[in-house]
Parts: structure tokens; C-alpha cells; sequence
């Protein structure tokens, strides 16, 4: 089966190659660095499994190139790989139709067994997001919505524009912040995007 | 008992001074009762005190008269001279008395009234300044703070408001030389006849507080705008920090595979797996190849041609490809999205995309060597995209595909 691997790191290519290379199952038809034209390189050849990975060095992301493969063409398979603990895109991955998905830190599950079983048919997802720590407090203990306005804290947004952004009230905004903070024990809210971000939990393409 | 006729001319006296005293309380009760508007009652009872009182005090007059005179008996000499005088003296009381309720009540009442000097007396006192003027501008009534905030603003007290309110708006925020802040108003009222008024609101408090929000927000702006650059520089600094991470990794297995060769050297030869190892070291040299040289990353233009180049798509160029800026950006995507459908729908291998710069923008006309289009061409998905992005950059998007597939998006220059 014809493998198409889509990273923009080199060590991470040459990753999934030795394993691909290691099984006679699979065979690597190309690489690519990134995700912008991916959906071009999959009329090249008649790929069978795309491995996407979801965050690029030049702007582009894995999550909108799958969505073009699988709009032009559904038959492929399509690995979502990441190392960064966001919490918003295995859901997204899910909604796109995206087969499967791998963190690269997974010391559970083998990629190839991962490959093996999207191809049998099987969607491999793992059961949620790697839980980082936030100051006091891990990913997981804060709340979806919590989550969605620090996502838009990160890109400097002030409150009336998260609100107007999520259909809220600026108090709303405000007190949702509040509990934030006290949750992961930060003292102002640029401390608090900057942990945000280089934690990973949120992402901004 | 005695009558008043036998009583000395001293009590006489005294008595007749309590009269004088009664009567004129009476009158002053009557004349008060109707300035005041009271009830009847204050007015029926003071007449009858009165008239009674003056009654008694004839009736002490004459015998006065009787007894200094030719004791000749004048008016009511003859029932006054018989009457005890503790009954007079009870009847003067009783009289006393009831004036004195009167008066009292009377008093009371007045306390709680309004009188036209109450009313200046109250806007006097008040911390916001008011006037009210008749329709020409003259002062009717005007209150101390208006006259002393009119001195500051304009150096003299409020003479006219029609000075006064030419040199401010109908409504304006004016700081006086004390540093306070007023909030002037200027509205009309019609009582019987028009009238203006013009009221001063001291909002200091309220002007200052709003002016340390607009700092903060200000400030907090600014810390937004750091916030979205050092986000910008962040997530590079993050993919960086990974990659480093990364490299680490490939370094500890470097020094995994030299005790791997360590072992596999100090193994019997039979015993060796020479496959494993080279597999170990073609990995690792293959990554200090890319360390030595550094990666660039490329051109997303550059990478289209690339694509272009794997899918046997030759991509002709006219003209100039915009410098870097989100028009560049949107006419890459449009070439992106031509070429998939060059590939998909059209079975193409040539792309032509003709840039020209025309008067304020750059037109691109994409189109392809490959078959035409059987129907209309229904805007989906990538191209449905696309026009959003031509648009939302204030462009316009067209397409046509008879004779052929064309597409044509105009994008205005200075797009940000």
C-alpha cells in the first residue's frame, strides 16, 4: 500500500519512513514538507494512507489539508500525528473524517499497529488528549469553554472581542477569566497565554 | 364675691392691659388665618375672642368712666360693675388660652410651608448649579453655584443665559478653574409661558474615573497588541524548541548506535546482526546530513511548482508574481485550486496564469490546456473559498467556462 507522509520535520519523516521501510506491507510513494499542497501530491500517485502531521513551520496545518484530500478524495486513509497536547483538534479531526490519530509521544500504541488497523477498517483515536499541567491545574480540569477563551486570550484579544467572537457577554468573558486564574493559581492574563501557548494546550493556526 | 366695680384701680389697670393684650392677639390671629389661608375655625374663633374680649373691655372702660367721671352710668357700666372679677379674670384666661392654641398651631403650621423665600433658600444650598430664565434670556431665578460656576467660566456672574449659553454647546463638559467638572444642560420649560433653564452637574468624580478607564484600556491595548506579537514570535520559538528537542533525541541515539557497534565489534561473528546496525546508522547519518545543512523553508510558491512538478503540470507564467503580501497569498491559493481542478476535471497538464497591473490592482487570468467544461462551473468548496478570500481583501472573483475554464480575480493593491 502507497504511503504518503506530510511533515514538515525532517526527523519526523525520516521516523515514518524506517518504519514504513521496516514493513513490507506499506511503501513511502512521497514525502512532503508540507501541508499546503498536499491535497495536489494525492492526485500524483494513487495513494492508499496519508500520514498528516497537524502543525507546520510555514502556516499551513494538517487538519485543513485532510479536509481537502477527503473532499477530493474520500477513499484515502489519513493518520493525524501531532506532539502538541491541543485539545480542540481530535474532535476536529474527528469532524473532518480523519481515520486515525497518533500522538508521537504515545508510548502505548506502536504507529505501525496504528497503520495497520486504519487500513483493516478500524479508526484509531486515542482516548483524549495528553493532560499538560497549567500552572496548578491540568488540562484537563478546565472547561471546554474555559479552553475556547483561552485559545483567543493567546492571540491578545481583549474581552469585548472574545465576547463578540463567542456570542457572550463581556461579564460572561470576564468571570470566565476569572476562574481561569484562580484555577491555575496565574496572576495576570499574559502570564497566562504565554504558559497557554508554549504548553501547547492551545494552538492558533 | 367682689365686682370689678370694687376691685382697686391698680387691678382695674391690669386687667384692662390683658384686654388690650387679648384683643390685639386676636387680631393678629384673624389677619395671620386669612394670609395664611387656614381653616374657618381660626378665623370664626378669633372674631368671637376678639368681640367678646372687646366686649369685656367696654364693660372695664365704662366703669373706669363711671367711677372718674360724674358717676353717671354710661353704656355698659350697669352689667360690668356687678360682674365678679375672678369670673373676668377666668373669662381673660380661657381667652389667653385659646389665642395662645392659635397661635401656636398657627406657627407650626408656617414652620412647614413654603414661602417664596424658602424656595431660593433651598437652591441655595444645592451643589449643582440652576437657573431658570424667561424666554428672552433674563434671569428669574439663579442659584449660588450657578453664579459662582458662571464667574469661573466666563468672569462675571450669570447676567444673561444667553452669554452664558453662547459660549458652551447645549450640552458640554466644562472644568473650572477649581478643577471641578460640570455637566451643563440647557432645557426649556413652559409654565404658562416658555421658559429656559440651564443646569450645571458636578460629574468630577465621575470624569475622573472615566478618564483612568480610557488609560487602563489603553494600557491593557497595548499589553493585547505585545501579547499578539509575542504570540506571532512564540509559536516559532515553540516549533524551535521542539525541533531542538527533537534533535537531542537523534543525538542520544548516536551515542546508542556507537555501543551498539561497541557490541556488535565485541560479539562473536556468527553471533552478528549486521542488518540492525547499518539500519541504526543509515537513520543517524542521514540526520547529521540535515543538521549540517540547515533547513530552509521554502517559498509556498516555490513548493506549488514543486507540486505542480509531481503531478506532470507545467505552470506557465505571464507577468509578475506580486512581492510578498496577501496578494501574493490569494493568488497562489487561486493557482492551487486551478491546478487541482486542471488535474481532477479537466485531465490538463499545462497551466496558464497571466498577471497584469492594471490602474489600483493585479489581475490574474488562470486557465488550462485540458478539456472544457460540460456545465456551469458551481463554486464549492475550494473555490467557494477563495472567492471569500478575493472578496474579503476587497477584490472581485470571475469565471467563465465557455469557451474555456477561466478564472479571473482583480485584487486591489495595498491589501493588508
Amino acid at each position: 500500500m502507497k504511503v504518503m507522509i506530510v511533515d514538515d520535520q525532517f526527523v519526523s519523516r525520516k521516523f515514518f519512513e524506517m518504519y514504513i521501510d521496516d514493513s513490507d506491507r506499506y511503501e513511502v510513494s512521497c514525502v512532503v514538507e508540507s501541508a499546503a499542497f498536499a491535497d495536489a501530491y494525492v492526485l500524483a500517485d494513487k495513494i492508499d494512507l496519508v500520514i498528516m502531521d497537524i502543525l507546520m513551520n510555514d502556516g499551513s496545518n494538517g487538519l485543513d489539508a485532510a479536509a481537502r484530500i477527503k473532499k477530493n478524495c474520500p477513499q484515502i486513509k489519513i493518520i493525524g500525528v501531532t506532539s502538541m497536547p491541543e485539545y480542540s483538534w481530535l474532535d476536529k479531526a474527528r469532524s473532518i473524517g480523519i481515520d486515525s490519530f497518533w500522538y508521537k509521544e504515545d508510548p502505548e500504541l506502536s504507529f505501525l499497529d496504528v497503520m495497520d488497523r486504519t487500513m483493516a477498517g478500524e479508526s484509531v483515536y486515542p482516548a483524549g488528549t495528553p493532560q499538560v499541567m497549567l500552572g496548578m491545574v491540568g488540562s484537563g480540569e478546565l472547561t471546554e469553554r474555559e479552553l475556547e477563551i483561552l485559545r483567543i486570550i493567546t492571540t491578545g484579544a481583549s474581552n469585548s472581542a472574545i465576547a463578540e467572537t463567542l456570542g457572550i457577554a463581556e461579564s460572561t468573558v470576564k468571570n470566565h477569566i476569572h476562574n481561569i486564574l484562580e484555577k491555575t493559581g496565574f496572576s495576570s492574563r499574559t502570564e497566562l497565554a504565554i504558559e497557554a501557548r508554549t504548553s501547547g494546550i492551545v494552538v492558533n493556526f | 364675691m367682689t365686682g370689678y366695680y370694687y376691685i382697686s384701680e391698680g387691678a382695674q389697670f391690669t386687667m384692662c392691659i390683658t384686654e388690650l393684650v387679648i384683643i390685639t392677639a386676636a387680631v393678629y390671629i384673624l389677619v395671620k388665618a386669612f394670609m395664611m389661608d387656614m381653616p374657618p375655625r381660626y378665623k370664626a374663633g378669633s372674631v368671637i375672642i376678639g368681640m367678646a374680649n372687646m366686649a369685656v373691655y367696654q364693660g372695664m372702660t365704662d366703669v373706669s368712666v363711671y367711677l372718674l367721671t360724674d358717676k353717671s352710668v354710661v353704656f355698659l357700666t350697669g352689667a360690668a360693675r356687678h360682674i365678679p372679677w375672678a369670673a373676668a379674670v377666668v373669662f381673660m384666661a380661657v381667652s389667653a388660652l385659646a389665642c395662645g392654641v392659635f397661635i401656636y398651631k398657627m406657627k407650626i403650621r408656617e414652620l412647614n410651608m413654603l414661602a417664596p423665600g424658602s424656595i431660593k433658600e433651598f437652591i441655595d444650598d444645592m451643589q449643582d448649579g440652576i437657573c431658570f430664565c424667561d424666554d428672552i434670556g433674563m434671569p428669574i431665578l439663579v442659584n449660588r453655584k450657578m453664579h459662582e460656576i458662571s464667574s469661573m467660566l466666563t468672569g462675571e456672574k450669570l447676567l444673561s443665559a444667553e452669554r452664558f449659553t453662547n459660549s458652551i454647546t447645549d450640552t458640554a463638559i466644562a472644568e473650572t478653574q477649581d478643577g471641578s467638572v460640570w455637566d451643563i444642560r440647557r432645557f426649556s420649560l413652559n409654565v404658562g409661558r416658555h421658559h429656559v433653564g440651564i443646569m450645571a452637574c458636578d460629574i468630577t468624580e465621575q470624569y475622573d474615573m472615566n478618564r483612568q478607564l480610557q488609560e487602563r484600556l489603553q494600557k491593557l491595548s497595548g499589553v493585547n497588541e505585545r501579547l499578539r506579537e509575542y504570540g506571532s514570535r512564540l509559536d516559532q520559538v515553540v516549533r524551535e524548541s521542539e525541533i531542538l528537542a527533537a534533535k537531542i533525541r537523534v543525538h542520544d541515539d548516536l551515542g546508542r548506535c556507537l555501543l551498539a557497534f561497541r557490541a556488535y565489534l565485541e560479539q562473536p561473528e556468527q553471533q552478528r546482526d549486521r542488518g540492525r546496525l547499518l539500519t541504526m546508522w543509515k537513520y543517524n547519518m542521514a540526520v547529521m546530513r540535515n543538521e549540517a545543512e540547515p533547513q530552509k523553508t521554502a517559498d509556498s510558491w516555490e513548493m506549488l511548482m514543486k507540486a505542480a512538478a509531481a503531478l506532470n503540470v507545467d505552470i506557465a507564467v505571464t507577468g509578475t508574481m506580486p512581492e510578498k503580501s496577501r496578494s501574493r497569498d490569494i493568488l497562489i491559493s487561486a493557482a492551487h485550486e486551478c491546478l487541482t481542478n486542471t488535474v481532477k476535471h479537466a485531465g490538463g497538464s499545462r497551466l496558464y496564469i497571466d498577471i497584469k497591473k492594471s490602474a489600483g490592482c493585479t489581475t490574474a487570468e488562470i486557465s488550462n490546456d485540458g478539456r472544457v467544461p460540460e456545465h456551469e462551473i458551481d463554486e464549492t468548496g475550494g473555490l467557494k473559498n477563495l472567492r471569500h478570500a478575493v472578496e474579503g481583501a476587497g477584490g472581485r472573483m470571475t469565471t467563465e467556462s465557455v469557451p474555456r475554464f477561466l478564472l479571473k480575480i482583480e485584487i486591489p493593491y495595498g491589501v493588508q
